[in-house]
């Protein structure tokens, strides 16, 4: 019972990790190098719609698709603008760049939303209400994240699967220099890759905002860390890896959690996001390329 | 007729005398150079007590004196090895941590606590470091990211407030009060600082330093000439986590009181130190200096004189950051660049000048 209570507590984490890590993954994969500043770009997206929301009650079914494309047009221009105007930057250059973007967005989301975090900045979330299947109680705001990831998640895979755009993504992942003589259009496939990720973000944000309770420029860090950490466990080797990876982390970490109810465990408490981590780094230690492998071998 | 040729030659080509020789010889060498610095910061520590130098001066020299030993180290892993790492707030943490446990739990001399630290740093580097260089260089930032979490919450779990009573604050056995304390570290600290320069300096001279840059250079090369990328990328890293952990020892000798809460093991402290040593130059340790001077010296002298960044402290990060991804973007050798362009021209002038002029 208690079980599957704490499963259903955490849903609406599993689904921000998840989002968060997808994103990740997927500019991972195209650009080869991971965006640091995610976490920043979808706070600062999340940001906007909620306070549209809390102040001028902006519709949440218009809210969340403005996040989308304010996520999705910060992210393109990162790409187009920052990374093609940049001289030779190489894929150090761009995490660096993405490092010095999270400084940037640290200090914008400060000077707009400060005054309005010390104020009490919180998000009521899709729905207060909670629904009742038997004995377990269910929040109904949790099933609106479940639905919202189930949905975007299918959406984008049956389109990297089935679609044109999904092969040029894949093969841009695969090999960005072979996919553009074969006339893929990799700058074109990277900066919607860019864009798409962001976005994905930005949802995530305003998913896991609606259910903190106090939010802050730094709230998506925590996420982030778990973001990379899922998904280096997951392995880039594939896109669905890390979704796995990210459904997994948060789940086992409530578990552990779950153990310090008992007292003779009560000193794990503060200790649970560490033991997860250091679980992580011992997992990689064995599979460095992560849980979802794929053997290739590369010819020099 | 030779001698003719002989005078026009010694004129164009104007060869030192031997005095100017000798002292442009020593002037040069970057081990007196680090000395003549060390010299001057501990000058100006001494003019603190007549008054020439307020206090809070000094107190920003010394933060600056203690970001310059982290960024020299990260600069060693970024602009040697090319490696970048996020974990730098975590490595000083180990520095903190070590010195409280060390020096008032166990009541043992700052000299342990050091070697302490040390050991610590080298420990948790070399698990980090082989774990996440295994896979790929490019994944140490992400497992630094990680790791400087871990390190966050344990140390939030070990000790939440930290203090250093007064009957063990002490330096090499005499017990000490505050102020005399801050002033022996700040001296241990300039030390330290000209002793890791010196120590940085002739590593990258040195033949490990050749293979670092021939491995930031090209991998496929280097391992061809036999070099390991592991042992060279690993000894790197565990570099710059050993010169963090120092640079918390002594932080936290100096303050004296510290909160696990602190914006000091957050991601904040990484990036300022990442953007420290792009702002100056990642292949040079002055310009790590340099770069620790703007953004940590300048930014508080900005801060408490200039009314419009004390109202809006947060335009200062926005501005190191867009500062970060300018200089990647178009200037990638930094202020260092700046400094060696502006020295060739200067250079290139002379030459041209004793070219053309021509008197007989």
């Amino acid at each position: 019972m208690i079980l599957l209570e704490t499963f259903i507590s955490s849903i609406p984490y599993v689904c921000v990790t998840v989002l968060a890590t997808f994103a990740i993954t997927l500019i991972f994969k195209t650009s080869d190098t991971a965006n640091f500043a995610q976490g920043v770009i979808a706070a600062f997206s999340s940001f906007i719609v909620i306070d549209l929301f809390n102040q001028a009650a902006f519709p949440l079914y218009l809210g969340l698709p403005l996040g989308v494309i304010i996520g999705f047009i910060v992210g393109s221009f990162i790409d187009v603008v920052i990374f093609r105007k940049g001289k030779n930057v190489y894929a150090i250059g761009k995490q660096i760049i993405t490092m010095g973007l999270v400084s940037v967005f640290y200090g914008i989301t400060s000077i707009l939303f400060k005054k309005k975090f010390i104020n009490g900045f919180s998000f009521r979330g899709f729905s207060d209400k909670i629904m009742k299947v038997g004995e377990i109680s269910i929040p109904v705001n949790s099933l609106y994240c479940l639905g919202i990831t189930l949905v975007v998640l299918s959406v984008v895979f049956l389109g990297l699967y089935f679609t044109k755009w999904g092969l040029g993504v894949r093969a841009t992942a695969s090999n960005e220099t072979v996919a553009d003589m074969l006339g893929v259009n990799t700058r074109a496939i990277t900066a919607i890759s860019w864009g798409l990720a962001c976005g994905i973000a930005a949802i995530s944000a305003m998913l896991y905002a609606s259910v903190r309770v106090n939010i802050t420029t730094l709230f998506m860090v925590n996420i982030q860390v778990d973001a990379f950490m899922a998904s280096v466990l997951g392995g880039f080797a594939t896109f669905y890896g890390p979704v796995i990876a990210a459904v997994l982390v948060p789940v086992f970490a409530r578990l552990i959690g779950l153990l310090a109810i008992y007292p003779r465990f009560s000193f794990i408490s503060g200790w649970v996001n560490v033991i997860v981590y250091v679980i992580i780094l011992l997992l990689i230690l064995f599979k460095p390329k992560g849980l979802f492998d794929k053997i290739a071998v590369r010819k020099v | 007729m030779q001698d003719f040729l002989k005078r026009d030659y010694f004129k164009i080509n104007k060869p030192y005398t031997h005095a100017r020789q000798k002292r442009r010889k020593n002037l040069a060498l970057p081990n007196i150079q680090f000395a003549l610095f060390g010299v001057v910061l501990l000058l100006l520590f001494i003019a603190k007590i007549p008054g020439i130098v307020p206090t809070d001066i000094i107190t920003t020299l010394f933060n600056v004196i203690m970001y310059a030993i982290i960024a020299v180290g990260f600069c060693m892993l970024l602009g040697y090895a090319g490696l970048a790492s996020l974990g730098t707030a975590g490595f000083v943490g180990i520095g903190i941590y070590s010195a409280y446990f060390v020096m008032e739990r166990w009541g043992l001399t700052f000299g342990i606590a050091l070697v302490f630290a040390i050991l610590i740093a080298i420990g948790i580097g070399i698990t980090v470091g082989f774990i996440s260089l295994r896979i790929e260089g490019i994944y140490l930032a992400i497992i630094t990211l990680g790791v400087s979490e871990i390190l966050a919450f344990a140390f939030k779990a070990l000790a939440s407030s930290l203090s250093l009573s007064a009957a063990n604050r002490k330096l090499f056995f005499i017990k000490l009060g505050i102020t005399n304390m801050q002033g022996g570290i700040f001296i241990i600290g300039v030390l330290i600082l000209v002793a890791l320069l010196v120590m940085s300096s002739n590593l990258i001279n040195s033949p490990t330093g050749r293979a670092m840059i021939a491995m930031k250079n090209s991998t496929a090369a280097a391992q061809a000439m036999g070099i390991s990328l592991m042992k060279y990328r690993l000894l790197a890293f565990v570099i710059s986590v050993i010169y963090a952990a120092i640079a918390g020892v002594i932080y936290f000798l100096y303050i004296g009181s510290f909160q696990a809460t602190d914006l000091m093991l957050t991601i904040t402290t990484s990036l300022n130190i990442l953007g420290a040593v792009i702002i100056g130059g990642a292949t040079s340790l002055w310009g790590a200096v340099f770069g620790v001077f703007i953004i940590y010296g300048l930014n508080t002298i900005l801060m408490s004189y200039v009314p419009f960044f004390r109202q809006n402290g947060d335009m200062m990060t926005i501005i190191i950051g867009l500062l970060i991804v300018i200089i990647v973007m178009f200037y990638a050798g930094g202020f260092n660049q700046l400094i060696n362009s502006i020295r060739f021209r200067i250079e290139a002038k002379k030459s041209l000048g004793r070219l053309l002029t021509n008197d007989k």
